[in-house]
């Protein structure tokens, strides 16, 4: 073997270990950008569930909620009140219009039914939400005018439509988030009509989803407001198939809660069809 | 393209349009009866008697869409509205932002006392309307923008505030001319629609 072949042998070794050290940088570096990227998605829910363990034993909270020379309702304002103040990504004119909102829409309204659990995982996700403008996209084929995503705590809205009920609207959604209550209403696709049925009973202006706001009344008023509503605060589906399996096969329990959500889906589709209908 | 034939694509497209809106009407129709054909099987077996029996009388639902908008022109028919030779008629009308949705119950029977007459329903109205006890209970769509109508002589209390000086019988014959001129609308735009 010449001196030539040797020296060649050995520019392809450091070749291969450059490729090598290359190839284990890049893996390295993606792994880290994954790692930054997810720790920013789930950031927000961080926040949230550290927020939450301060909210289950923060002594302001615990005072205000054993107050008895106040009524629920302004236990539930002045603890709405405080996390919105403590909020810092939201602007002070929206704070402003989401403390009247939540105020006069909700609190007065349907303040009743909270128990000390619900308020408490109002404040934390009060403090930690945001509010962002809904993208374009959602603007020009979503029906809605507003929503809730519990994976990023974040309400989005179309300003241009943004009224208190809304904002209410979403807020309500936004309390109930998932962390606290486990599976149920607000989760996934199924139960996703009643789950809109029911927020718009909590809110008092709010005239949305009438089908499956009146299927929910009607529920209500057959089987008892107090249990139909506790399943809703609750957020537990199942709780409430449970209650109309006494009385029903569980299949047409079942059948009941996938017609308020493909009831959802139909109005989407028309009117994505219509908004679509209408450039031509 | 000519202009002709963008006209006719247009005259395509909308007769498709026409008839998916048909088609999404239908179905929204059906989803809605199933569903209350569901709570009618809830209240019976919950109240352990059939609808169409007296004293509990015969619950008809209806969704009413008395100004609709273009997102709800699908939802405008509704699948029962009745009020011809009832005995009693309790109607719930919610003020929607998109025109009236209500509820109609019905009671056939000659006594109005056994309208509701499951002490637990009674109970759980009585807790709901914040009253002490309900001599004779209404159905009732919650504290909103809404009016409960009893026709007849049915004594029943819910808060005086929200309904003291209400005029049932004057609201009930207001309510029925809606609902005819709607009819009305409803067979003039389907003239219309015919006529197209």
């Amino acid at each position: 073997m010449d001196l030539n072949n040797l020296v060649e042998e050995k520019d392809v070794k450091d070749l291969q270990k450059e490729e090598k050290k290359f190839k284990f940088s890049l893996k390295r570096t993606l792994l880290g950008i994954f790692s930054v990227l997810l720790l920013w998605s789930t950031k927000p829910n961080i926040e949230y569930a550290i927020t939450k363990l301060e909210a289950d034993n923060n002594s302001y909270i615990a005072r205000i909620l054993n107050d008895t020379s106040l009524s629920r309702e302004e236990q539930i304002s002045q603890i709405y009140q405080t996390a919105l103040m403590e909020n810092h990504k939201i602007s002070e004119d929206l704070k402003k219009r989401l403390m009247d909102a939540f105020t006069t829409e909700v609190i007065a309204y349907a303040g009743c039914f909270f128990t000390d659990e619900i308020i408490k995982n109002m404040y934390a996700v009060v403090k930690t939400e945001d509010i962002r403008e809904m993208y374009k996209f959602e603007k020009e084929y979503g029906w809605w005018d507003g929503n809730y995503i519990s994976f990023s705590n974040s309400i989005s809205i179309d300003s241009m439509y943004a009224d208190k009920t809304l904002l209410a609207h979403e807020q309500m959604h936004a309390i109930l988030k998932d962390g606290l209550f486990g599976s149920g209403l607000i989760h996934g696709i199924h139960g996703y009509g009643i789950n809109e049925g029911a927020t718009v009973s909590f809110v008092k202006s709010d005239h949305s989803y009438s089908f499956q706001n009146r299927t929910f009344d009607l529920l209500g008023l057959v089987l008892g407001y107090k249990d139909i509503f506790q399943t809703y605060t609750n957020s537990n589906l199942s709780e409430l198939m449970q209650i109309l399996s006494q009385y029903i096969p569980p299949q047409e329990a079942k059948e009941l809660i996938l017609l308020l959500d493909r009831d959802v889906f139909r109005r989407i589709c028309t009117n994505i069809y219509g908004k679509k209908s209408n450039s031509i | 393209m000519t202009s002709l034939d963008g006209y006719a694509q247009i005259f395509m497209e909308r007769n498709q349009i026409q008839y998916d809106k048909d088609k999404m009407a239908k179905r929204a129709l059906n989803y809605r009866k199933r569903a209350n054909e569901i709570i009618l099987d809830v209240f019976e077996a919950k109240n352990g008697c059939k609808m169409e029996d007296p004293p509990f009388g015969k619950l008809i639902m209806g969704s009413y869409n008395y100004k609709s908008t273009d997102e709800l022109d699908f939802d405008k028919s509704f699948y029962h509205l009745d009020f011809t030779d009832t005995d009693s008629i309790g109607v719930s009308i919610t003020n929607t932002k998109h025109g009236i949705s209500m509820m109609i119950i019905e009671a056939r029977g000659d006594d109005d006392k056994n309208y509701i007459n499951n002490a637990e329903l009674q109970t759980e109205l009585a807790s709901m309307l914040g009253v002490s006890n309900i001599v004779v209970s209404d159905w009732y769509w919650r504290d909103r923008e809404h009016v409960v109508v009893t026709i007849q002589n049915i004594e029943y209390i819910i808060d005086p505030n929200h309904l003291n000086d209400f005029d049932y019988e004057q609201k009930y014959k207001e309510f029925k001319e809606k609902v005819n001129e709607h009819n009305k609308e409803i067979q003039l735009e389907n003239r219309y629609e015919d006529e197209r």
